[in-house]
Protein backbone atom coordinates (compact mmCIF):
# COMPACT_ATOMS: atom_id res chain seq x y z
CA UNK A 1 0.00 0.00 0.00
CA UNK A 2 1.55 2.92 -1.05
CA UNK A 3 2.47 5.69 1.71
CA UNK A 4 0.30 8.90 1.08
CA UNK A 5 2.17 12.14 0.38
CA UNK A 6 0.89 15.59 0.90
CA UNK A 7 2.38 18.98 -0.16
CA UNK A 8 0.84 22.16 -0.49
CA UNK A 9 1.76 24.71 -3.04
CA UNK A 10 1.18 28.45 -3.62
CA UNK A 11 1.36 30.14 -7.53
CA UNK A 12 1.34 33.68 -8.41
CA UNK A 13 2.73 35.51 -11.20
CA UNK A 14 6.64 37.81 -10.50
CA UNK A 15 8.91 39.28 -12.97
CA UNK A 16 6.97 37.87 -15.96
CA UNK A 17 7.26 34.43 -14.87
CA UNK A 18 4.69 31.94 -12.65
CA UNK A 19 6.44 31.55 -9.60
CA UNK A 20 5.06 28.07 -7.62
CA UNK A 21 6.11 27.55 -3.67
CA UNK A 22 5.67 23.91 -2.75
CA UNK A 23 6.59 22.60 0.61
CA UNK A 24 6.25 19.07 2.01
CA UNK A 25 4.52 20.16 5.14
CA UNK A 26 1.30 21.66 4.19
CA UNK A 27 0.82 23.64 7.17
CA UNK A 28 3.88 25.73 6.58
CA UNK A 29 2.39 26.97 3.51
CA UNK A 30 1.51 30.01 4.57
CA UNK A 31 4.53 30.93 6.93
CA UNK A 32 6.95 30.13 4.15
CA UNK A 33 4.82 32.24 1.63
CA UNK A 34 5.28 35.42 3.79
CA UNK A 35 9.11 33.99 4.08
CA UNK A 36 9.07 33.71 0.40
CA UNK A 37 7.92 36.82 -0.45
CA UNK A 38 10.19 38.94 2.06
CA UNK A 39 12.90 37.60 0.13
CA UNK A 40 11.99 38.02 -3.66
CA UNK A 41 10.95 41.20 -2.23
CA UNK A 42 14.20 42.01 -1.04
CA UNK A 43 15.93 40.27 -4.33
CA UNK A 44 13.69 42.87 -6.44
CA UNK A 45 14.68 46.26 -4.47
CA UNK A 46 18.67 45.22 -4.51
CA UNK A 47 18.99 43.91 -7.84
CA UNK A 48 16.43 45.45 -10.40
CA UNK A 49 17.30 47.42 -13.38
CA UNK A 50 13.56 48.80 -13.54
CA UNK A 51 12.91 50.21 -10.22
CA UNK A 52 13.99 53.80 -10.03
CA UNK A 53 14.52 53.26 -6.71
CA UNK A 54 16.56 49.35 -6.53
CA UNK A 55 19.81 49.71 -4.39
CA UNK A 56 21.21 48.89 -8.86
CA UNK A 57 19.32 51.91 -10.23
CA UNK A 58 20.66 54.18 -7.12
CA UNK A 59 24.87 53.21 -7.23
CA UNK A 60 26.60 56.17 -7.42
CA UNK A 61 30.31 54.88 -6.74
CA UNK A 62 32.49 57.31 -4.78
CA UNK A 63 35.55 59.33 -6.24
CA UNK A 64 37.35 55.98 -5.62
CA UNK A 65 35.35 53.99 -7.81
CA UNK A 66 33.96 51.96 -4.86
CA UNK A 67 30.32 52.05 -3.15
CA UNK A 68 29.49 50.02 -0.61
CA UNK A 69 26.33 48.14 -1.39
CA UNK A 70 23.70 45.87 1.01
CA UNK A 71 24.09 42.33 1.92
CA UNK A 72 21.39 41.28 -0.60
CA UNK A 73 23.30 42.91 -3.34
CA UNK A 74 26.96 42.05 -2.65
CA UNK A 75 25.07 38.42 -2.50
CA UNK A 76 23.73 39.04 -5.94
CA UNK A 77 26.82 40.37 -7.44
CA UNK A 78 28.90 37.76 -5.69
CA UNK A 79 26.73 35.21 -7.81
CA UNK A 80 27.35 37.10 -10.95
CA UNK A 81 31.48 37.52 -10.34
CA UNK A 82 31.11 33.58 -9.72
CA UNK A 83 29.43 32.98 -12.65
CA UNK A 84 31.52 34.79 -14.90
CA UNK A 85 34.46 33.17 -13.35
CA UNK A 86 33.11 30.03 -13.96
CA UNK A 87 32.33 30.85 -17.83
CA UNK A 88 34.92 32.82 -18.42
CA UNK A 89 33.06 35.94 -19.27
CA UNK A 90 30.31 33.96 -21.49
CA UNK A 91 27.80 35.03 -18.35
CA UNK A 92 28.55 38.35 -17.99
CA UNK A 93 26.96 40.92 -15.64
CA UNK A 94 28.37 44.63 -17.08
CA UNK A 95 25.57 44.15 -20.16
CA UNK A 96 22.73 46.74 -19.07
CA UNK A 97 23.57 49.00 -21.51
CA UNK A 98 23.74 46.49 -23.92
CA UNK A 99 20.12 44.87 -23.21
CA UNK A 100 18.58 48.41 -22.67
CA UNK A 101 20.54 49.11 -26.27
CA UNK A 102 17.74 46.82 -27.55
CA UNK A 103 14.81 48.22 -26.23
CA UNK A 104 14.82 45.72 -22.38
CA UNK A 105 15.18 48.78 -20.60
CA UNK A 106 11.50 48.18 -18.62
CA UNK A 107 9.67 45.02 -17.28
CA UNK A 108 9.19 42.69 -20.22
CA UNK A 109 5.22 43.36 -20.14
CA UNK A 110 5.69 46.73 -20.85
CA UNK A 111 7.83 45.86 -23.94
CA UNK A 112 6.19 45.28 -27.52
CA UNK A 113 5.82 41.83 -28.04
CA UNK A 114 7.35 40.14 -31.13
CA UNK A 115 5.86 39.79 -34.27
CA UNK A 116 8.13 38.42 -36.53
CA UNK A 117 10.44 39.84 -38.97
CA UNK A 118 14.05 38.34 -38.71
CA UNK A 119 16.12 37.93 -35.67
CA UNK A 120 18.80 41.17 -34.58
CA UNK A 121 22.13 39.19 -35.61
CA UNK A 122 25.69 39.53 -34.75
CA UNK A 123 27.23 42.64 -36.24
CA UNK A 124 23.98 44.24 -36.49
CA UNK A 125 24.19 46.12 -33.17
CA UNK A 126 27.13 48.32 -31.47
CA UNK A 127 28.01 46.13 -28.45
CA UNK A 128 27.04 48.95 -25.64
CA UNK A 129 29.37 48.33 -22.94
CA UNK A 130 32.12 50.58 -20.93
CA UNK A 131 33.72 47.69 -19.47
CA UNK A 132 34.01 43.70 -18.98
CA UNK A 133 33.02 41.74 -15.67
CA UNK A 134 36.97 41.77 -15.10
CA UNK A 135 36.67 45.39 -14.13
CA UNK A 136 34.48 44.28 -11.43
CA UNK A 137 35.22 43.66 -7.48
CA UNK A 138 33.79 42.91 -4.47
CA UNK A 139 35.47 43.36 -1.39
CA UNK A 140 33.01 42.25 1.28
CA UNK A 141 29.96 44.78 0.90
CA UNK A 142 32.29 47.20 -1.31
CA UNK A 143 32.11 47.37 -4.65
CA UNK A 144 34.26 48.33 -7.41
CA UNK A 145 32.08 49.67 -10.23
CA UNK A 146 33.97 51.32 -13.33
CA UNK A 147 31.92 54.50 -14.58
CA UNK A 148 29.99 53.79 -16.97
CA UNK A 149 29.37 50.19 -16.32
CA UNK A 150 25.70 49.48 -15.82
CA UNK A 151 24.78 46.30 -14.23
CA UNK A 152 22.36 43.40 -15.29
CA UNK A 153 22.24 40.76 -12.28
CA UNK A 154 19.39 38.81 -14.48
CA UNK A 155 20.94 36.26 -15.63
CA UNK A 156 21.99 34.64 -12.30
CA UNK A 157 20.10 37.03 -9.96
CA UNK A 158 16.96 35.09 -10.45
CA UNK A 159 18.43 31.40 -9.61
CA UNK A 160 20.02 32.93 -7.08
CA UNK A 161 17.11 34.40 -5.43
CA UNK A 162 15.22 30.44 -5.80
CA UNK A 163 18.52 29.25 -4.37
CA UNK A 164 18.09 31.69 -1.28
CA UNK A 165 14.56 31.26 -1.12
CA UNK A 166 14.56 27.60 -0.90
CA UNK A 167 17.04 27.98 2.02
CA UNK A 168 15.33 30.32 4.10
CA UNK A 169 11.96 28.45 4.03
CA UNK A 170 13.95 25.46 5.10
CA UNK A 171 15.76 27.00 7.55
CA UNK A 172 13.00 28.67 9.54
CA UNK A 173 10.75 26.11 9.14
CA UNK A 174 11.79 22.60 8.81
CA UNK A 175 10.37 21.86 5.85
CA UNK A 176 11.16 20.25 2.09
CA UNK A 177 10.90 22.94 0.00
CA UNK A 178 10.56 23.50 -3.78
CA UNK A 179 10.76 27.24 -5.67
CA UNK A 180 10.57 27.81 -8.89
CA UNK A 181 10.80 31.02 -10.66
CA UNK A 182 10.01 30.51 -14.46
CA UNK A 183 12.79 28.40 -15.57
CA UNK A 184 14.90 28.26 -12.42
CA UNK A 185 13.59 25.69 -9.73
CA UNK A 186 15.61 25.46 -6.56
CA UNK A 187 15.26 22.91 -3.79
CA UNK A 188 16.14 22.39 0.35
CA UNK A 189 15.10 20.00 2.99
CA UNK A 190 13.77 16.25 2.45
CA UNK A 191 12.44 15.95 -0.46
CA UNK A 192 8.88 14.08 -1.46
CA UNK A 193 9.87 9.76 -1.38
CA UNK A 194 9.55 10.01 -5.33
CA UNK A 195 11.84 12.94 -5.46
CA UNK A 196 10.60 16.34 -6.55
CA UNK A 197 8.86 15.96 -9.89
CA UNK A 198 9.53 18.88 -12.42
CA UNK A 199 8.32 19.34 -15.80
CA UNK A 200 10.94 20.41 -18.45
CA UNK A 201 9.69 21.63 -21.43
CA UNK A 202 10.06 24.63 -23.28
CA UNK A 203 6.71 26.61 -25.53
CA UNK A 204 3.36 24.96 -25.08
CA UNK A 205 3.96 23.19 -28.12
CA UNK A 206 6.96 21.11 -26.83
CA UNK A 207 7.00 17.64 -25.96
CA UNK A 208 7.07 17.60 -22.62
CA UNK A 209 9.71 15.79 -19.99
CA UNK A 210 9.44 14.95 -16.49
CA UNK A 211 12.10 14.33 -14.41
CA UNK A 212 12.85 13.28 -10.58
CA UNK A 213 14.94 16.15 -8.66
CA UNK A 214 16.73 14.62 -5.47
CA UNK A 215 16.67 16.51 -2.05
CA UNK A 216 18.41 19.43 -2.31
CA UNK A 217 18.97 19.43 -6.13
CA UNK A 218 18.23 22.19 -8.51
CA UNK A 219 17.53 22.73 -12.52
CA UNK A 220 17.66 25.59 -14.50
CA UNK A 221 16.58 26.17 -18.31
CA UNK A 222 17.74 29.14 -20.39
CA UNK A 223 15.37 29.52 -23.67
CA UNK A 224 15.62 32.21 -26.74
CA UNK A 225 12.46 31.37 -27.10
CA UNK A 226 11.14 33.47 -24.24
CA UNK A 227 11.25 36.82 -23.57
CA UNK A 228 11.08 37.77 -26.69
CA UNK A 229 10.23 41.44 -27.70
CA UNK A 230 10.01 43.76 -31.03
CA UNK A 231 12.64 46.40 -31.12
CA UNK A 232 13.12 48.28 -34.67
CA UNK A 233 11.17 46.05 -36.66
CA UNK A 234 13.39 42.73 -35.04
CA UNK A 235 13.00 39.72 -33.43
CA UNK A 236 14.50 40.42 -30.09
CA UNK A 237 15.40 38.33 -26.70
CA UNK A 238 17.26 38.61 -23.85
CA UNK A 239 20.13 36.03 -23.91
CA UNK A 240 23.24 38.38 -25.10
CA UNK A 241 26.51 36.63 -26.33
CA UNK A 242 29.14 39.03 -24.36
CA UNK A 243 31.07 39.46 -27.30
CA UNK A 244 29.48 40.57 -29.92
CA UNK A 245 26.21 42.44 -27.74
CA UNK A 246 24.13 40.70 -29.50
CA UNK A 247 20.83 38.02 -29.13
CA UNK A 248 23.17 34.44 -29.06
CA UNK A 249 22.08 32.93 -32.43
CA UNK A 250 23.89 29.17 -31.68
CA UNK A 251 21.99 25.55 -32.66
CA UNK A 252 20.18 25.15 -29.75
CA UNK A 253 16.74 27.10 -28.56
CA UNK A 254 16.60 25.59 -25.19
CA UNK A 255 18.84 24.37 -22.47
CA UNK A 256 17.92 22.62 -19.23
CA UNK A 257 21.14 21.92 -16.56
CA UNK A 258 20.86 19.84 -13.22
CA UNK A 259 22.93 21.02 -11.02
CA UNK A 260 23.60 20.98 -6.84
CA UNK A 261 22.26 24.67 -6.88
CA UNK A 262 20.41 26.95 -9.37
CA UNK A 263 23.24 29.57 -9.83
CA UNK A 264 25.06 26.55 -11.57
CA UNK A 265 22.46 25.34 -13.05
CA UNK A 266 21.48 28.78 -14.69
CA UNK A 267 24.94 29.97 -15.54
CA UNK A 268 25.68 26.78 -17.45
CA UNK A 269 22.51 26.78 -19.36
CA UNK A 270 23.50 30.15 -20.60
CA UNK A 271 26.66 30.02 -20.84
CA UNK A 272 25.83 27.27 -23.09
CA UNK A 273 23.43 29.22 -25.33
CA UNK A 274 26.12 31.97 -25.55
CA UNK A 275 28.54 29.68 -26.79
CA UNK A 276 26.96 28.68 -29.74
CA UNK A 277 28.68 25.75 -31.62
CA UNK A 278 31.09 25.31 -29.00
CA UNK A 279 28.35 25.25 -25.95
CA UNK A 280 27.66 21.57 -25.77
CA UNK A 281 31.27 20.57 -25.46
CA UNK A 282 32.11 23.03 -22.85
CA UNK A 283 28.96 21.83 -20.98
CA UNK A 284 30.07 18.35 -21.13
CA UNK A 285 33.30 19.18 -19.66
CA UNK A 286 31.55 20.07 -16.80
CA UNK A 287 29.75 16.48 -16.25
CA UNK A 288 26.03 18.21 -15.14
CA UNK A 289 22.79 16.36 -16.42
CA UNK A 290 21.95 18.22 -19.24
CA UNK A 291 18.91 18.58 -22.16
CA UNK A 292 19.84 20.77 -25.49
CA UNK A 293 16.73 21.47 -27.42
CA UNK A 294 17.90 22.61 -31.12
CA UNK A 295 15.72 24.72 -33.85
CA UNK A 296 14.60 21.99 -35.65
CA UNK A 297 12.85 20.26 -32.19
CA UNK A 298 16.07 17.93 -31.72
CA UNK A 299 16.89 17.01 -28.38
CA UNK A 300 20.68 16.10 -27.15
CA UNK A 301 21.41 14.87 -23.52
CA UNK A 302 24.33 15.12 -21.98
CA UNK A 303 25.81 14.33 -18.62
CA UNK A 304 23.54 11.25 -17.64
CA UNK A 305 20.14 12.75 -18.14
CA UNK A 306 17.13 10.51 -17.89
CA UNK A 307 16.15 8.94 -20.95
CA UNK A 308 13.69 10.41 -22.69
CA UNK A 309 10.34 7.52 -23.53
CA UNK A 310 7.67 8.47 -25.90
CA UNK A 311 4.58 8.46 -23.75
CA UNK B 1 21.75 35.56 -46.73
CA UNK B 2 18.68 33.73 -47.79
CA UNK B 3 16.44 31.99 -45.18
CA UNK B 4 17.06 28.73 -46.87
CA UNK B 5 20.45 29.39 -46.47
CA UNK B 6 20.52 29.92 -42.77
CA UNK B 7 18.31 26.88 -42.00
CA UNK B 8 20.39 24.59 -44.07
CA UNK B 9 23.55 26.21 -41.31
CA UNK B 10 21.37 25.37 -38.37
CA UNK B 11 20.61 22.04 -39.63
CA UNK B 12 24.47 21.59 -39.86
CA UNK B 13 25.40 22.75 -37.03
CA UNK B 14 22.70 20.46 -35.20
CA UNK B 15 24.04 17.29 -37.04
CA UNK B 16 27.66 18.48 -35.68
CA UNK B 17 26.56 18.50 -31.83
CA UNK B 18 24.85 15.80 -32.19
CA UNK B 19 27.78 13.62 -33.35
CA UNK B 20 29.79 15.70 -30.88
CA UNK B 21 27.70 14.43 -28.23
CA UNK B 22 28.65 10.70 -28.89
CA UNK B 23 31.88 11.65 -27.49
CA UNK B 24 30.81 14.42 -25.21
CA UNK B 25 27.93 12.10 -23.49
CA UNK B 26 30.45 8.70 -22.67
CA UNK B 27 33.05 11.52 -21.18
CA UNK B 28 30.18 13.03 -18.84
CA UNK B 29 28.87 9.48 -17.95
CA UNK B 30 32.01 8.52 -16.84
CA UNK B 31 33.30 11.37 -14.86
CA UNK B 32 30.08 11.79 -12.90
CA UNK B 33 28.16 8.13 -12.50
CA UNK B 34 25.14 10.37 -12.26
CA UNK B 35 22.91 7.99 -14.17
CA UNK B 36 20.46 6.94 -11.93
CA UNK B 37 18.50 3.45 -12.64
CA UNK B 38 16.43 2.33 -14.97
CA UNK B 39 14.48 4.41 -17.60
CA UNK B 40 10.72 4.89 -16.56
CA UNK B 41 10.82 8.58 -17.65
CA UNK B 42 7.20 9.48 -18.21
CA UNK B 43 5.93 12.86 -20.43
CA UNK B 44 2.81 14.47 -18.31
CA UNK B 45 1.64 17.47 -20.15
CA UNK B 46 1.45 20.40 -16.93
CA UNK B 47 1.20 23.76 -17.51
CA UNK B 48 1.71 25.61 -13.65
CA UNK B 49 -1.50 26.10 -12.05
CA UNK B 50 -2.80 29.46 -11.82
CA UNK B 51 -4.90 29.07 -8.57
CA UNK B 52 -3.45 30.88 -5.56
CA UNK B 53 -3.27 28.45 -3.03
CA UNK B 54 -4.09 24.52 -3.08
CA UNK B 55 -3.21 21.48 -1.12
CA UNK B 56 -2.90 18.29 -2.64
CA UNK B 57 -3.11 14.67 -1.17
CA UNK B 58 -1.24 12.34 -3.63
CA UNK B 59 -0.15 8.75 -3.67
CA UNK B 60 2.96 8.50 -3.53
CA UNK B 61 4.41 4.95 -5.54
CA UNK B 62 7.86 3.18 -5.09
CA UNK B 63 11.13 5.77 -5.19
CA UNK B 64 12.83 5.78 -8.64
CA UNK B 65 16.13 6.89 -6.83
CA UNK B 66 16.87 5.43 -3.57
CA UNK B 67 20.27 4.56 -3.14
CA UNK B 68 21.91 6.84 -5.35
CA UNK B 69 24.17 10.04 -5.25
CA UNK B 70 22.56 11.64 -8.42
CA UNK B 71 20.60 15.12 -8.99
CA UNK B 72 18.14 14.05 -10.90
CA UNK B 73 16.11 10.39 -11.96
CA UNK B 74 13.74 9.78 -14.33
CA UNK B 75 10.49 10.87 -13.84
CA UNK B 76 8.00 9.28 -12.03
CA UNK B 77 4.80 9.63 -13.99
CA UNK B 78 2.87 10.81 -10.89
CA UNK B 79 1.95 14.65 -10.09
CA UNK B 80 4.56 17.51 -11.43
CA UNK B 81 5.35 19.63 -8.50
CA UNK B 82 6.74 22.11 -10.54
CA UNK B 83 7.89 23.36 -14.45
CA UNK B 84 10.77 24.68 -15.48
CA UNK B 85 9.72 26.66 -18.93
CA UNK B 86 12.44 28.26 -20.65
CA UNK B 87 12.91 32.09 -18.96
Amino acid sequence: MPTPQTYAARDWSLWSVTARLVVTEPTALAEASGLADACLAGVEQAASRFLPDSELSRLRPGPDGTVLVGPVLADLVAAALEAARETDGMVDPTLGDALAGLGYDRDLALLPPATGGRDVRAGEVVLRRASTWRSLRLDGRRLTLPAGVRLDLGATAKARAADRCAALVHERLGTGVLVALGGDVATAGAAPREGWQVTVQDLPTDAPQQVGLTAGAAVATSSTARRTWQHEGRTVHHLLDPRTGAPVDGPWRCVTVVAPTCLRANTASTATLALGDAGLDWLARTGLPARLLAHDGGVVTTGGWPREVAA
Amino acid sequence: MSETTTRAQQERRTRHARQSLVVAGTAGALATALVLGATTATSEATTPATTPTSTTTQQQGTSSNSGSSGLVAPGSGGTSHGATGGS
